[in-house]
């Protein structure tokens, strides 16, 4: 009975011995961890194909919606996955800062579900406050109003097997013309789907 | 002195099972048949392209057929023609990287690595979007994945 003891107990290393270590990745290589939600890399590869399916499409190049650029302002971000923490502002970071940079749309910080910044405001709030020189602050009345609204939904799907179990996430984008409420442009990501297998023995 | 064989071997078995309860994201392959119009109306812009090679796990596999340009939106967009002659299902990850007329490249927001998979004998186009207007060259890699 000693000997089995001493057996577990030298065993033990075996089981448990594998040094924890941390490393910096490349979270586009294969290095990076693949859990059953979106990786960072799917991210990124949402925001790129969305820019490219909404630049691609020439609605903004119609010239129905004044001259470039076009105010563009982000609406309502509906997650509708099983994670609560979806990190949508990578997706949509990615996607301002492409649309920015194509010099096609500008975005309004004044208001918004994303990227909102209320510097514009404060300043404006500031005209009556001895504090500044008031020669400084800009007229009022000059703030931009969008043109278009960028609205989005993240959607999952669940589906089970006796052996395996899938989530598909993909998103959803419409842009509507806030003149009159018409939808101008609607696209969809590739789906990213991710599998899981029951094993049968194992951790 | 039994039991002590007994607990040793169960031990050692242990620590040799798998791993295997890992999340995947799905695979296709399932070879694929093509047919598409013999004389084509689209007329595209095709463009002479370098190849550089530095894989032989992909050389001879994944092949550009041709690169189609475009730049009438004042972005330049390009479409990469690729076919798997590998004789298997392949997954690969590519990337487009984009350059202005001082040879520089350029900052993309959302330049990323996509992955897809191509079955036995399939063509795929692979397109990507300069976000500037400045951009007037491009590089496209593309390097095997585990997906």
């Amino acid at each position: 009975m000693k000997s089995l003891n001493y057996a577990l107990i030298l065993s033990l290393p075996l089981l448990f011995g594998a040094c924890s270590s941390v490393e910096r990745i490349d979270p586009n290589s294969d290095d990076a961890v693949t859990t059953m939600g979106v990786d960072y890399d799917e991210l990124t590869e949402w925001s790129e194909t969305l820019t490219r399916r909404m630049l691609d499409d020439r609605f903004l190049d119609s010239g129905e919606f004044g001259e470039q650029p076009i105010r563009m302002v982000v609406s309502k971000i509906e997650n509708k996955t099983d994670l609560s923490n979806f990190p949508t502002e990578v997706v949509m970071g990615q996607i301002r800062a492409s649309l920015l940079q194509s010099q096609k749309v500008r975005f309004i910080s004044t208001y918004g579900d994303d990227g909102k910044d209320e510097m514009t405001r404060d300043t404006q709030d500031m005209v009556d406050d001895p504090m500044f020189d008031s020669a400084q602050i800009p007229e009022a009345g000059q703030a931009s109003v969008a043109r278009l609204s960028l609205r989005t939904q993240i959607i999952w799907q669940y589906g089970q097997s006796t052996k395996a179990k899938q989530n598909t996430y993909v998103v959803r984008m419409w842009v509507t013309d806030v003149k009159n409420g018409e939808v101008v442009w609607e696209g969809f990501s590739e789906p990213i789907a991710k599998k899981h297998s029951k094993g049968g023995l194992g951790w | 002195m039994k039991h002590w064989k007994i607990g040793a071997a169960l031990l050692a078995s242990l620590t040799l099972l798998p791993a295997c309860n890992t999340g995947s994201k799905t695979k296709a392959t399932t070879p694929m048949n093509t047919v598409e119009k013999a004389n084509k109306d689209a007329t595209p812009r095709e463009e002479w392209i370098d190849k550089i090679s530095v894989s032989d796990i992909l050389a001879g596999k994944v092949n550009v057929t041709s690169v189609y340009t475009d730049k009438s939106s004042g972005l330049q967009r390009i479409q990469l023609n690729v076919q798997n002659d590998s004789g298997r299902s392949i997954h690969v990850r590519y990337r487009v990287e984009w350059f202005d007329e001082a040879g520089f490249k350029l900052y993309t927001p959302s330049e990323s690595w996509n992955n897809v998979t191509l079955s036995k004998g399939q063509h795929l186009s692979l397109q990507a979007n300069a976000s500037s207007p400045s951009a007037v060259d491009w590089r496209f890699s593309v390097q095997e994945s585990a997906l």
